[in-house]
């Protein structure tokens, strides 16, 4: 099993360098002068040659990469071009409020798409209804349901708030309220494709002679589908679902840019925006990190469940 | 040749009648019958062998009787009585109430008849459960331990919380007939128990349901291809050929004076050691599919015996031609044939 | 009617709608697109089916030059992605042992990526053009494809007849092609239907963040997005534009899933 993670990590690890430094230097060659962009327009040339110097933009790429990763991995990553602030400072509260959007969808989408889809009751039309509410998830664009659904819910029945984010601290319920929509926005995506997954998986694990015996011992529809096919069904979904929170940023990009979210995927378009390069570097490396370690994980979490998978 | 002393005539347990098992739409638009009009009846303690090749509609007849069909299947007529009912026509709670209880079954693949993910143990201590839902889980496990014992399988305190995977073939259909007697059955069905298994361990596992026949006094339908299985286990026979029955009659009578053209091809084809034989006599021709069944009767195309007018005319039904022998052929007795 | 007639049934359907309304969008267009003039934000009237923009413009006449766009950049940058994935795939799948598996890992790699990131780091970058929008479009779309098509080739491989074929001595080139790319097809010809949907569904994603295609061109997703603050005065600014990408994006993804 050691050697397993050992040789993953012996692959991610390279991977995960080769990528930030392309992104680093893609980054860095497109945007030009640093410098100028730090001090504006009308800087004097020697004002930018002297910033240069200091701050080494005129270094090769790698060196300036290592130089970047070093303050990264010590917390630094520089300063954003439009507000001047530190770019840690700027991610630092950020980061959670993207990571609970994301962990109520995931959620929410992993236990209605797994319960759903195994009750027994009115199977066929239930099923039916469950695959084209699916298919119609996962093709709607998170814009147009989080458009949709703020002009139902919040501009014709005034139920909901439309746009916003209130912290815990101000009040749990007054949260919860403006949760609700960009988490269902985001959810319906998961809902949609962990669903189609499901069923895939449900509908295989069903012709498998098992499930005909615990019938045979006089079990109901309900107990034979809950705890013989769903165990097993369940398990690749699980997987996918690793897979799946990689993905996520994208989906939170959009989303928290409807409903003006202060996670970092509206950071990350704000940056874009206005070409802060700091902050669009810093995000870029914390998604592609992140999306890399998760998918480790899930592969070595897969190795874990099944033996096989370790050669 | 079973050396067995003939069983005591107990009373009627399960009685078939006129079964018809369709699948719609599967032969070109029209249903398929998978079982087609068939009769039979077990009696307490008695074993039943059904024996047929595949395809011939035996392992739907059992389904059916279990009323675990699969979809689209259904029962389209018929009656299975049983304890005073019609399981035919039973509400689907009442029919889990039997399911497991008073009728079990047992399957032909032990490699993945057991649920992986849960440990042998926890299996029983299910089918014990669901029809026993105040016992304590402490009641259950010694249960379960029981009734491995009852298999013979050793050490049953430590096996109880093994998983499928660790076992053998044979100790998996252990655990299976052990789950299936847990809950005292009056009948078991067995699909085909034997054919996935070594031919040692075939053996064990019919002398272990023998024993335990003899220990509860259950009635058994044995379902098989395997003449030998057949010829070992079962009191009375009924040979079954595109989902009807051809030919019913007691063990004995079977073997020793077959009177359907299929019988007799069954047992003609049978390899012995002690005959000298160039070529090993095989009935001609194939099983009709769906999409193209004969008119008449269904054996008609790969009968000798056939005479084409009549036999084509119309399917014949089971007739008695002798003391509790059936037989569905317009040109038995065989011995005038012989003439 | 099998559930797998009906979803094609209703996928061609749209896309064919689709289609009409981008090829004859200046036939069926009452007004010029970018036209301005009339009733700033006005609501759905007769003259106006979906009302007016914030410039005036003529929001149906928007929605359906709209169409245009997205026909355009879908299919090209699903072919973009096949051309790419298709090779690769097929060199992953044919190659055996340590260079199968070092494909596989750089595959599942580029898989892994958050394509709408990557596509809005390179946009920003490179700027978006009618081109460039293909172009990454493609390059974000084109693992899916080499992994569809390895996947097929090994099993494909793996299979008898294949094997008859090199045992009479096909070199593995004609092999290829004459047994192996057959039984393929099929596959690449969903998976593009799908991959023109995931196309249109990130550019319009793209142009909902910013970053489509410069203005005045009508692109649905920059619609949604200027038409976001006007929610409560003409929703239609943005549920139309919105609801046609649905459409389209539901349309093609229908018409590949039949075709699996």
């Amino acid at each position: 099993m050691t050697g397993f993670v050992l040789r993953r990590l012996a692959w991610v690890l390279p991977n995960i360098v080769v990528l930030t430094f392309l992104l680093f230097a893609g980054v860095s060659g497109w945007v030009g002068s640093p410098a100028a962009m730090m001090l504006g327009t009308d800087a004097s040339p020697e004002a930018i040659a002297e910033l240069n110097r200091r701050f080494g933009f005129n270094d090769p790429v790698i060196v300036q990469y290592v130089r970047w990763v070093g303050g990264a991995l010590r917390g630094d990553l520089g300063r954003s071009f439009s507000t001047q602030q530190p770019v840690a400072d700027m991610i630092g509260p950020a980061l959670p409020v993207t990571l609970e959007l994301a962990l109520w969808s995931i959620i929410f989408a992993v236990l209605a798409s797994i319960g759903l889809n195994s009750l027994t009751w009115a199977r066929r039309a239930i099923g039916a209804a469950t695959t084209g509410v699916a298919i119609v998830c996962i093709t709607i664009p998170n814009f147009m349901l989080g458009a949709s659904l703020i002009y139902i819910f919040a501009v014709w029945l005034g139920w909901l708030p439309t746009t916003g984010w209130v912290p815990w601290s101000e009040g749990a319920l007054l949260h919860l309220k403006h949760l609700i929509l960009p988490v269902v926005t985001l959810f319906a995506f998961y809902f949609g494709s962990f669903t189609m997954v499901y069923r895939a998986e449900y509908r295989s694990v069903e012709r498998q002679l098992f499930v005909r015996v615990a019938a045979a011992k006089g079990l109901s529809e309900g107990a034979v589908s809950f705890r013989h096919i769903l165990p097993s069904a369940a398990l690749p979904v699980v997987t996918y679902v690793g897979l799946s929170l990689g993905q996520l940023v994208g989906g939170a990009v959009v989303t928290e840019t409807v409903f003006s979210i202060p996670g970092i995927g509206r950071l990350f378009v704000s940056a874009i925006g206005s070409y802060d390069y700091p902050v669009i570097l810093a995000v870029g490396c914390i998604v592609l990190v992140g999306v890399m370690l998760i998918n480790l994980l899930a592969d070595i979490a897969l190795a874990a469940i099944n033996p096989q998978i370790r050669l | 040749m079973s050396e067995r002393a003939t069983k005591d005539e107990g009373a009627e347990l399960l009685r078939i009648e006129g079964l018809r098992t369709v699948f719609p739409g599967a032969a070109r638009g029209a249903d398929f019958a998978a079982v087609d009009g068939v009769d039979l009846a077990v009696r307490r303690g008695q074993t039943l062998g059904i024996v047929g090749e595949s395809g011939c509609g035996k392992s739907m007849l059992s389904l059916s009787v279990m009323r675990l069909v699969p979809a689209p299947g259904r029962i389209a007529a018929g009656r299975i009585l049983f304890g005073g009912q019609d399981l035919a026509g039973l509400p689907p709670a009442a029919m889990r109430r039997i399911r497991g209880k008073r009728i079990a079954m047992i399957f032909q693949e032990p490699m993945t008849s057991l649920n992986p993910l849960r440990s042998v143990g926890a299996q029983i201590a299910e089918a014990i459960r669901t029809h026993d839902r105040t016992a304590s889980d402490r009641a259950l496990r010694a249960a379960a331990i029981e009734a491995l014992r009852r298999v013979r399988i050793a050490a049953p305190e430590r096996r109880v919380d093994e998983y499928p995977h660790q076992m053998s073939g044979g100790m998996r259909q252990r655990v299976m007939i052990a789950m299936a007697l847990s809950c005292g059955p009056d009948l078991l069905i067995a699909d085909e128990p034997t054919t996935a298994l070594d031919v040692t361990v075939q053996a064990q596992i019919l002398d272990l349901l023998l024993e335990l026949q003899a220990q509860s006094g259950m009635a058994i339908v044995l379902i098989t291809h395997d003449l030998g299985v057949v010829a070992r286990m079962a009191d009375e026979i009924a040979v079954m050929y595109a989902g009807r029955v051809v030919e019913r009659a007691p063990a004995r009578a079977v073997f020793e004076d077959p009177q359907h053209p299929y019988t007799l091809g069954l047992l003609g084809s049978v390899p012995r050691l002690d005959a000298r034989r160039e070529r090993l006599p095989a009935i001609e021709g194939m099983v009709p599919s769906p999409f193209d069944m004969p008119p008449g009767c269904r054996f008609q195309p790969r009968c000798v015996f056939a005479d084409n007018s009549a036999c084509n005319a119309r399917q014949p039904d089971l007739r008695q031609i002798g003391v509790a022998h059936a037989v569905a052929c317009l040109r038995a007795p065989v011995e005038e044939l012989a003439r | 009617m099998t559930a797998r007639r009906f979803r094609l049934s209703i996928g061609f359907t749209l896309v064919g709608m689709i289609a009409l309304a981008g090829l004859l969008a200046p036939w069926l267009a009452p007004f010029d697109p970018n036209a301005s003039g009339w009733n700033v934000l006005s609501g759905a009237s007769e003259r106006h089916w979906f009302g007016t923009d914030d410039l005036g413009r003529d929001v149906y006449s928007r929605v359906l030059h709209g169409a245009q766009v997205s026909l355009v950049v879908g299919p090209t940058a699903a072919l973009v992605a096949a051309l790419i994935g298709v090779p690769v795939g097929l060199l992953a799948g044919y190659a055996r042992g340590r260079l199968n598996t070092f494909m596989v890992q750089v595959i599942d790699v580029f898989i892994a990526l958050p394509g709408l990131v990557l596509a809005l780091i390179i946009t920003v970058m490179v700027g978006a053009t009618m081109r460039n929008l293909v172009l990454v479009l493609g390059f974000v779309m084109w693992p899916e494809f080499a992994r569809l098509v390895r996947g097929q080739v090994m099993s494909v491989r793996e299979s008898l007849f294949v094997e008859a074929a090199r045992a009479i001595g096909c070199r593995p080139a004609r092999v290829l092609a004459r047994h192996v790319w057959p039984n393929i097809m099929r596959t690449v010809a969903a998976q593009l239907a799908i991959a023109v949907s995931s196309a249109i569904f990130t550019a319009a994603s793209l142009g909902f963040l910013g970053l489509g295609l410069p203005p005045p061109v009508a692109d649905w997703g920059g619609m949604v997005q200027s038409g976001f603050d006007y929610l409560s005065i003409n929703p239609l600014l943005s549920l139309a534009p919105g609801g046609a990408v649905a459409l389209t994006v539901l349309g093609f993804y229908l018409v590949g899933r039949s075709v699996e």
